[in-house]
C-alpha cells in the first residue's frame, strides 16, 4: 500500500510546472498539499491526493536506479471488473490477451463526431471489449500489434478504464487518462 | 459534490474593537487596520486570510505563513501526465440562477466567487478568484509512483466500497468514456513500457508495479 499516488496541479500553476515535468522521469517533490481525492473517476483508489501549490518544489533525479518502478496499476480480474460496472467514482485497470482489433470508426456522440477503436481481449475463458476514444483511437498502433501474434500472444495492460456491459459482455471504456502497455514486463 | 454556501454578511468580517484594544497596543491596532484596508483595496484574498487568522493575535494573520522546513518529500516517477480542462463548478451555476437576497451586497469583500467551494474540497492559500462562468480551469493531472525512497509515512488504506453505491444496472453513461464532461486533452504524454515479454496476470488483484527495461517505441509518443 502507498506505492501509487494521484496528483493534481491547479490551472493557475500549470505554467509554473509544465516546463519542469515530463512523463517517465523521476522527481523529488516537496512542499505539496495533501488534498482530498477527487470525487469521481479516481485513477487510484486512495482517499487523498497530492496537490501542487505555489510553494511546491520539484527536482529531477537523473541518477535514479534502473530498478525504479515504471508502471502503476492494480490489475482486476474480469469478475472484479463486473463489480465496478457503471461506477463513476473510480477507474479500473484490466489485462488480457489481445484477440482482435477493430477499425477506427467515427460515431456521433451527443451530436459530436468522435473516433473510436475497439480492442478485444480475453482472459482465456471470456472476452471483453475495450473502446478507445478520440485521440487514443488514432494513437493505438494497431498495425504493429496485429503482426505480433504471429510471434506469440500479445498481452495488453489497460489502465484508466470505466466498466459497463453490452449484451452481457464486459465493455470497458477508455478515459481521457487511459494508457495501454503491450507485453509490459509486469 | 460540495455544496455552495451562502456568502457571509460583510458585518461578519468586522472584529470587535475591544479585542484589538485588549490584545495589542494602539499603534499596532492602527498598523493592522492600515494593512487590512490596503489589502481590501488591492487583493480580496488577503482580506479573507486576515479574517480567518487567529483572533487573539491579529498581526499573525496579516502575513501568510510559509511552508515548514520539515515538509515530507516524495521521490516518484511520473507514470502518466495529462493536461485537460476541468469541468465548471456546479455550485456556481446554481448561484447564478438564483436571485440574491436584498441583504446581500455585491462588493469585493463579499464576492460570491470567493465563497464557492473547490470541487475537491480543499483550499489553497494562494487561491485565486474562480473564473467567470463559461471559462474553465486548466488542470494538470499527474499519476505519480512512489517507492521505498519515500520519506513520508504511508498513505491511508484504499477506499472501501460504500454501502450507498448501489447501481441498479440500468444507468446509461456517456459512450465517450469516463469523463463525459471533460474535453479532449490538449497535451497527452504516453509513458514508456519496458522490454517486450510475455506477461502473466496477477489473479489476486494486488497492487503491483514493474521495473523499466528496454525502451519500446510502440508506446513512446508525444502529441502537442
Amino acid at each position: 500500500a502507498g506505492y501509487m499516488m494521484d496528483a493534481q496541479i491547479p490551472g493557475r500553476h500549470v505554467s509554473q510546472f509544465k516546463p519542469l515535468l515530463k512523463e517517465d522521469a523521476v522527481y523529488y517533490i516537496k512542499y505539496f498539499e495533501v488534498a482530498e481525492a477527487r470525487p469521481q473517476y479516481r485513477p487510484i483508489d486512495r482517499m487523498v491526493m497530492a496537490k501542487f501549490t505555489a510553494h511546491t518544489t520539484v527536482r529531477e533525479d537523473t541518477e535514479a536506479p534502473s530498478t525504479f518502478p515504471s508502471h502503476a496499476y492494480k490489475v482486476l480480474s474480469f469478475d472484479e471488473l463486473r463489480g465496478r460496472a457503471y461506477r463513476k467514482d473510480i477507474l479500473s485497470d484490466a489485462i488480457g490477451i489481445m484477440t482482435a482489433i477493430g477499425p477506427v470508426q467515427t460515431v456521433s456522440c451527443g451530436g459530436v463526431m468522435k473516433a473510436v477503436l475497439n480492442v478485444h481481449i480475453t482472459n482465456g475463458s471470456e472476452t471483453a471489449v475495450v473502446a478507445l476514444w478520440g485521440a487514443h483511437a488514432t494513437q493505438f498502433h494497431a498495425e504493429n500489434l496485429q503482426q505480433q501474434p504471429d510471434h506469440g500472444p500479445v498481452v495488453i495492460l489497460f489502465v484508466g478504464l470505466t466498466v459497463k456491459f453490452r449484451d452481457d459482455q464486459l465493455a470497458l471504456q477508455g478515459s481521457t487518462v487511459c494508457r495501454w502497455y503491450p507485453n509490459a514486463p509486469i | 459534490m460540495p455544496q455552495a454556501h451562502n456568502p457571509p454578511h460583510p458585518a461578519d468580517h468586522v472584529k470587535p474593537s475591544r479585542s484589538f484594544q485588549s490584545k495589542v497596543p494602539a499603534a499596532h491596532v492602527a498598523h493592522a487596520a492600515e494593512q487590512h484596508t490596503a489589502a481590501t483595496r488591492t487583493n480580496p484574498r488577503a482580506c479573507l486570510t486576515l479574517c480567518g487568522g487567529d483572533h487573539g493575535c491579529p498581526l499573525a494573520g496579516a502575513e501568510p505563513s510559509s511552508p515548514g522546513t520539515d515538509s515530507p518529500v516524495l521521490c516518484v516517477r511520473i507514470v502518466s501526465l495529462d493536461y485537460h480542462m476541468a469541468p465548471p463548478l456546479p455550485g456556481r451555476i446554481r448561484l447564478l440562477l438564483q436571485p440574491l437576497p436584498r441583504s446581500v451586497r455585491l462588493d469585493e469583500s463579499s464576492s460570491l466567487s470567493n465563497n464557492i467551494p473547490q470541487l475537491d474540497g480543499s483550499s489553497d492559500e494562494n487561491q485565486e478568484v474562480p473564473q467567470e462562468d463559461g471559462k474553465v480551469q486548466d488542470c494538470l493531472v499527474t499519476h505519480l509512483l512512489k517507492v521505498v525512497e519515500l520519506l513520508w509515512c504511508s498513505l491511508p488504506p484504499p477506499i472501501k466500497k460504500r454501502s450507498d453505491v448501489n447501481v441498479d444496472g440500468h444507468v446509461k453513461t456517456s459512450p465517450d468514456g469516463a469523463m463525459p464532461t471533460e474535453k479532449e486533452p490538449s497535451v497527452s504524454f504516453m509513458s514508456r513500457t519496458g522490454k517486450n515479454s510475455h506477461a502473466t496476470t496477477d489473479k489476486t488483484g494486488r497492487e503491483s508495479f514493474s521495473r523499466s527495461g528496454e525502451h519500446d517505441p510502440l508506446c513512446d509518443s508525444v502529441r502537442v
